[in-house]
């Protein structure tokens, strides 16, 4: 097992394995977001509370939920880096952040554009769940500034590690804020007692963005990891000799 | 078309849709330039190196 997993994260590996598998997500998520956004605009039932306005939630939890998973991945391989030194686990941590706050910063654009007609409000102060996602976009922020302020990667990796781990405090809050404190935003629907709370109709198009944007994450971390590896390996043979015979090829 | 106006929400729904669309596309951008600008650097080393030899 360890020997496989070795081999795995040897870079040279990785870095082709990477390539052979994200095609194959990329056209998952997107047959299975395209199915998903047709389902959920045009085919699911109206909400009888919020009417149309409820599609939103097919690109907002997705996003939302991302926020958190990239947070997650970022922390935990930041922390694998820091204990067992490995240089793939930071690589990965790296290419988390940027992604982590494009959907953060996904999760508030939308969650404000439907927050207007529902709660009357593009934005709320005083609300727990939107300022502890607020905080995970200056979290992802200050992670790459960080990075981006140090030239020695390992350095770079270390310092960025530590700030990821420390944030990391963040995430239970934003997913337990709902029910700790009073908030305008809404209480869990589909993980919950007595299971979802919401129709096979609304829910099936929800489970399939959710599935297709996590695919497509992993898409775009793979993608993200493979220029970390290439730039981290830039001294070495292998990169060297891939570089100078796809010159050639071309 | 009555289905794109989605009641009295449309503007509503279709602006968040559009900025999911937005922020996917923008991030595949991303990925893909980062990729090709730290592909060229290596390579204009590995040459600078080449010449230097």
């Amino acid at each position: 097992m360890w020997k496989i997993l070795q081999k795995l994260a040897s870079p040279p590996h990785f870095y082709q394995l990477a390539a052979k598998i994200i095609p194959w997500l990329a056209v998952s998520a997107l047959l299975l977001i395209t199915y998903g956004t047709v389902a959920g605009l045009f085919f699911a039932p109206a909400d009888y509370q919020q009417g149309d306005a409820f599609r939103i939630i097919y690109v907002h939890v997705p996003a939302a939920y991302l926020s958190m998973l990239a947070y997650s991945v970022m922390a935990i391989s930041a922390g694998i880096g820091l204990i067992w030194r490995m240089k793939l686990a930071h690589a990965v941590a790296a290419g988390a952040a940027p992604l982590g706050a494009w959907f953060t910063f996904l999760a508030l654009a939308t969650g404000s554009i439907w927050g207007r007609p529902m709660w009357g409000t593009w934005w709320e102060w005083g609300d727990p769940r939107l300022t502890s996602e607020l905080i995970m976009l200056f979290l992802y922020f200050g992670y790459m500034a960080l990075r981006a302020a140090i030239d020695d990667t390992q350095k770079a990796d270390r310092a960025g590690a530590i700030l990821a781990l420390v944030g990391a405090v963040n995430v239970p809050i934003i997913h337990f804020s709902v029910e700790w404190w009073s908030s305008l935003h809404q209480g869990p629907t589909l993980v919950r007692e007595g299971g979802p709370a919401i129709v096979p109709a609304m829910l099936y198009p929800l489970l399939a963005m959710i599935f297709g944007f996590s695919l497509l994450f992993g898409a775009l971390l793979l993608s993200r990891v493979r220029t970390e590896v290439l730039y981290r390996e830039r001294r070495s043979r292998w990169v060297r000799n891939l570089l100078l015979s796809s010159e050639e090829s071309h | 078309m009555d289905i794109f106006s989605m009641g009295e929400y449309g503007s509503y729904v279709w602006s968040s849709y559009l900025m999911t669309l937005i922020v996917v596309v923008a991030s595949l951008g991303q990925a893909r330039r980062r990729h090709r600008r730290i592909q060229d650097e290596i390579m204009r080393l590995l040459k600078m190196e080449e010449t230097g030899e």
